[in-house]
């Protein structure tokens, strides 16, 4: 008969709510770790996260090459660091493409001729045509270049399969990030614009240290609270080398007006995160 | 049998104890998967014992089945020797070193084929090893429960992707039915379908739902005329059978408030990984179900298929990385048939033919359920 | 750790079980003598160690009288001998590292301090001080679930072997300022380090809140140190600069008693160091006693000077002996002061410049005479030398960065160093030298046992 199936399937397989799964799964194991299936919602939620941050970033590109081709040196200018926020918060997904992230985000020190290097491209090839040339001039093919990449790492992004380690890993890689160029303030060292990446990269760790917050909870409570101190320090530091208290979109002072001791004070508890997040990884079970 | 006696729609009693059977289901699927998860291949005793003399092996010709095999070289002589699995010049497996009196064992991963042992001096005449193919217990290891993490997040991903779309096109279905716009109604319809066909195993998870979705006339007694007849089959009946958008607007609502309760417990529920394959499986055969015997396939029956097999086509994407390290040739036969369906079937975007001949296609299809449901096994899953 | 493993590390008690003995020297590189050498400290271990177990607190090695066997005394002798399991207590009076024997190697690391108030910083002093105490003696380091970073670094495998590791903490003039509420118990003559005529001070390698001394006989103990500090205080401390060293391994050469190791510049340095075994001496010196005019609980510390001293050795190799030896003052192979015929003397000969006036002999602006000028009055300049030689690569000329990381401790910084640095400037030496970084420290007095720490009595007196 054909109706035996009444809908498109049968109801045999209604879910059970996410916790009392996960209490099944764990309850007999007798084992501290956390239950992998308790992962998949984090992680599915970073990869929404970071899918939201990539439209934002095409969307930001698309804005700030236009005006490099253009020849809008002011306006491009000023689109640089809040375009490029969007890269840095989702750093440790978009370098596990490393050709894409050598030919967006490559420094000139990655390169043996330096500026004049063919290679060197991406943002910060632009990054030195507008802050320390000046200039658009010749810029056109690189602006470009740099939309084909992002649209191309938009549909790579898209049709990859997050690996957990990874996205638990990004908190403790983005920190690591912060501490080993962010704090030097090398990374953007014509347009000065250092503190945007840093809220990025910062920004990037957090959101993956709230998803799996409730699983390190579970493991080490003293770790989540410290962790969440430091953060705030962090962003308390940073919040005082804002345009505007009330309007993040204004975004930050030069690096250079950023004091030693605040330099000092960023340090500290960036390096703790960096030493604590290297732990959420095993707190999680992951390898 | 005729439609005339079509079974009655189920009553709430009946819903309440599929909803009570279902879950006792689930939890012995959750049991057994708890269980796979946690199948740890048993170790081996000392499996084939391998002894090796001044002058050779003995015995000198192994026979052993496919699989990870356990290997005990006991060295019999009185130098230390070396012993090697050799897969024509590669060596595949060996033991170094192993003193005069001792034993060591060795564990290999054998596939089907022959192979020669060394056997102690290089003088020594070499050893042969034959290795049968189709042996029961060579099943593939069993996967780490963390394997399934990324593909079912990635489901989950999907999901709410396609969710948000589900949503943003019953808003417009809605909308457009509120303003009596036909076409947009229509548009809006389709959109809104092929999103529901992606989701259609979630869905399926959940009977109530799935009936005020995607419940057909024939399930209720009184037909189209059915009050409780609600869902994309009576938008589609209204929009292209009636060709007017009256009446619909509290089936339109009623859509959207399913959609929203769907999109609420998805949130809060989280999907066996032996759902994946099975799951996707049996929409495929619900689809099959009923069409089978038919020689033609309609439009919108075919652009229902389109959109399954979508869905399938990111199932099998998910779990194309596992089943590579497991079963190479499972994952052929699987995307073979995927791609032959996909071949058969016209593009997601163009507009559907009215109807196509329906053999090649209820094939095709049938051979795809048939690979998917056999996947779990691959995956040491049980569903 | 019990306690006789603390004072079985007294490097005294090796000497004085060399000595007993009663090998020659020519014997000391058999194995078989390296047997039962080690047998014998193993016998201190239980012997001495019980008996002597509260002097060996008070900072005193109780064999520290019969070190003076003419052999290996000297601070800055040339190592002779990589014993892993060469020990040296931690806890006592004066901190481990400054009349320590100096070994092979040696680097030193200046921290700025990340702490935020008093509460944060008296937890990295108690941090710091339990890790060095753990680090110097030795031990298996932690297991730890492999899903996890280790929590050492392991480039020294399971067993941490002490390796004569010695690790001296000291403070900057920094550390002062108005964070930790430290000004009124500033050591009265700790200051910044300020620029001399010839110096030519890169920021990133001056100064500093804290200064850490590390030596080893290898270096890669004192990396496996440095490391393990950073792991342990993030968000407390921040590495500012470092810089290591080496100083040449010299076998014991038989009828020879031991030479000063020497510097890049081929020159033996060290010689005429004031020896570290003298107790009065270092008393008078290095320690900072009730004499001088510190805070009370600055005794038993002593003033660290530091200097990054770029050497121009290309330049130096392209300039005749009888010119470097000029400069020097000594003779260069032998290390003996330069005499009035030319005959050749030893390194430990006085050079006697009452009997110079013009500098005839010694010119009056050899590097040695400036340096200490044997004068009654000079005395009390004398300083403790403690260097290593530094080599960093290559300068963008293609020109080798090396040189000494010069160390010094001494009781008063401003009759010491900075005098003596004084007398210094304007030496023909200058031409061949570039200090480029450095900074003045207050090596904290040492801690007592395993209930104190380092700072201690710093945090007390200013509370």
């Amino acid at each position: 008969m054909k109706t035996t199936r009444q809908w498109i399937a049968t109801g045999a397989f209604a879910l059970l709510p996410l916790a009392p799964f996960t209490a099944l799964i764990t309850a007999p194991a007798a084992q501290a770790a956390v239950a992998p299936e308790a992962l998949v919602a984090p992680v599915a939620d970073y990869k929404l996260y970071v899918l939201d941050n990539l439209e934002q970033l095409v969307s930001h590109t698309r804005d700030f090459t236009a005006a490099i081709q253009a020849g809008d040196v002011e306006k491009a200018q000023a689109l640089y660091a809040p375009t490029r926020v969007y890269y840095e918060r989702i750093e440790p997904i978009a370098e596990l493409f490393a050709d894409l992230d050598a030919s967006i985000d490559a420094r000139e020190d990655d390169y043996e001729k330096g500026v004049a290097d063919p290679d060197f491209t991406g943002f910060h090839r632009l990054e030195y045509a507008l802050f320390h040339d000046h200039s658009t001039d010749g810029m056109d093919k690189y602006a470009q270049g740099l939309m084909d990449d992002v649209n191309d790492l938009d549909s790579r992004v898209q049709g990859l399969t997050f690996p957990p380690e990874t996205v638990v890993g990004g908190a403790a890689a983005l920190m690591e990030e912060v501490a080993a160029t962010k704090v030097s303030g090398e990374e953007d060292r014509y347009s000065r614009t250092d503190l945007w990446d840093f809220q990025g990269n910062v920004d990037g760790a957090r959101e993956i240290f709230e998803l799996f917050k409730p699983l390190a909870a579970q493991e080490d409570a003293g770790f989540v609270e410290r962790v969440q101190t430091n953060f705030d320090d962090v962003e308390e530091t940073l919040a005082d080398y804002r345009l505007d208290a009330d309007d993040p979109s204004a975004g930050f002072e030069s690096y250079d007006e950023v004091s030693d001791a605040d330099r000092r004070a960023l340090t500290g508890p960036v390096t703790v995160l960096a030493e604590d997040l290297s732990t959420l990884r095993g707190l999680l079970g992951l390898n | 049998m005729s439609h005339a006696a079509s079974v009655a729609p189920p009553s709430s009693r009946a819903l309440r104890l599929g909803m009570a059977l279902s879950f006792l289901l689930t939890l012995v699927a959750l049991g057994v998967f708890t269980l796979s998860l946690r199948a740890v291949h048993p170790v081996g005793d000392a499996g084939q014992v391998v002894e090796v003399t001044a002058t050779g092996c003995e015995p000198n010709r192994l026979e052993v089945a496919a699989g990870r095999r356990t290997f005990t070289v006991v060295n019999r002589s009185n130098r230390a020797i070396e012993w090697e699995i050799i897969d024509g010049v590669m060596v595949l497996a060996e033991r170094e070193n192993i003193a005069p009196g001792l034993r060591q064992p060795l564990t290999a991963t054998l596939q089907a084929g022959d192979y020669v042992m060394t056997c102690g001096l290089l003088s020594n005449p070499r050893g042969t090893l034959h290795v049968l193919a189709g042996d029961a217990s060579a099943q593939p290891a069993a996967l780490p429960a963390t394997a399934f993490v990324g593909a079912l997040a990635e489901y989950r991903v999907y999901t709410t992707l396609q969710l948000r779309r589900l949503r943003a096109s019953a808003v417009e279905l809605r909308d457009a039915i509120d303003a009596g716009d036909l076409d947009a109604a229509r548009r809006a319809y389709r959109e809104a379908r092929r999103a529901d066909l992606h989701l259609a195993m979630p869905i399926g998870l959940y009977s109530d739902i799935d009936q005020r979705l995607n419940a057909h006339a024939d399930d209720f007694e009184r037909r189209e005329a059915d009050p409780a007849f609600v869902g994309f089959h009576r938008l589609a009946y209204g929009l292209f059978g009636q060709q007017d958008t009256a009446g619909l607007a509290p089936i339109a609502a009623q859509l959207l408030t399913d959609v929203e309760t769907l999109t609420e417990r998805l949130k809060h529920a989280s999907i066996p990984p032996a759902q994946l394959a099975d799951g996707t499986s049996r929409v495929l055969e619900a689809w099959l179900d009923h069409h089978r015997g038919e020689s033609a396939i309609a439009g919108p029956d075919l652009a229902d298929l389109v959109a399954l097999t979508e869905g399938a086509d990111k199932i099998v994407s998910l779990l194309a990385p596992l089943l590579e390290g497991q079963s190479p040739a499972t994952l052929q036969t699987l995307e073979a048939n995927l791609s032959t369906l996909q071949q058969d079937l016209p593009a997601a975007d163009s507009s559907m033919p009215a109807g196509v001949a329906a053999g090649g296609l209820l094939q095709a299809t049938s051979a795809l359920a048939d690979s998917l449901a056999g996947i779990n096994q691959t995956l040491t899953l049980k569903g | 750790m019990s306690q006789f493993d603390r004072h079985s590390g007294c490097p005294f008690h090796r000497r004085t079980d060399r000595s007993q003995s009663a090998l020659s020297q020519s014997d000391t590189s058999t194995p078989a003598h390296r047997e039962r050498r080690r047998f014998l400290k193993g016998a201190g271990l239980t012997g001495l160690g019980l008996g002597l177990g509260g002097i060996g607190l008070g900072g005193t090695c109780p064999a520290r009288a019969l070190a003076a066997t003419g052999h290996g005394q000297d601070v800055t002798s040339a190592p002779q001998e990589q014993d892993s399991q060469l020990r040296y207590p931690f806890y006592g009076h004066h901190q481990q590292g400054i009349v320590t024997p100096r070994p092979a190697t040696g680097m030193l690391v200046a921290f700025d301090v990340l702490a935020r108030d008093r509460d944060d910083l008296e937890r990295l002093l108690k941090i710091l001080t339990e890790r060095m105490a753990f680090l110097t003696q030795g031990g298996n380091i932690p297991e730890r679930n492999p899903l996890f970073p280790p929590p050492d670094s392991g480039i020294l495998g399971p067993v941490v072997a002490p390796d004569g590791l010695t690790m001296t903490l000291a403070v900057g003039d920094s550390l002062f300022d108005q964070r930790f509420g430290l000004a009124g118990a500033r050591p009265k003559r700790l200051q910044r380090m300020e620029g001399f005529p010839n110096d030519a001070l890169d920021a990133a390698r001056c100064h500093g809140d804290l200064a850490l001394q590390i030596c080893a006989n290898t270096l890669d103990t004192g990396y496996h140190a440095l490391r393990d500090i950073i792991k342990n205080t993030p968000g407390l401390l921040m590495v500012r600069w470092k810089q290591e060293g080496t100083v040449p391994l010299l076998p014991p050469a038989p009828g020879d008693s031991d030479g000063s190791a020497r510097n890049f510049l081929g020159f033996r340095d060290g010689s005429a160091n004031p020896d570290g075994s003298d107790d009065a001496l270092m008393d008078e010196l290095v320690w900072v006693g009730g004499d001088h005019d510190e805070p009370a609980w600055a005794r038993g510390g002593s003033y660290l000077a530091a200097r990054i001293i770029r050497n121009f050795v290309e330049r130096w190799d392209r300039t005749p002996l009888q010119e470097q030896e000029m400069i020097f003052g000594r003779r260069k192979m032998s290390g003996a002061p330069l005499s009035k015929d030319g005959a050749e003397g030893k390194e430990q000969d006085v050079p006697d410049y009452t009997r110079d006036p013009e500098g005839e002999i010694t010119p009056l602006d050899a590097h040695i005479r400036l340096a200490n000028p044997r004068t009654l009055a000079t005395e009390k300049n004398r300083i403790l030398r403690r260097p290593f030689n530094y080599s960093n690569g290559v300068e963008a000329n293609g020109q080798l960065d090396m040189g000494l990381l010069f160390l010094c401790f001494q009781a008063d910084l401003e009759a010491g160093f900075i005098t003596v640095q004084h007398r210094l400037d304007g030496e023909p030496l200058e031409e061949y030298i570039k200090p480029v970084g450095g900074g003045y420290f207050f090596v904290l007095p040492g801690a007592r046992d395993a209930n104190d720490f380092l700072g201690s009595g710093l945090l007390a007196a200013s509370a």
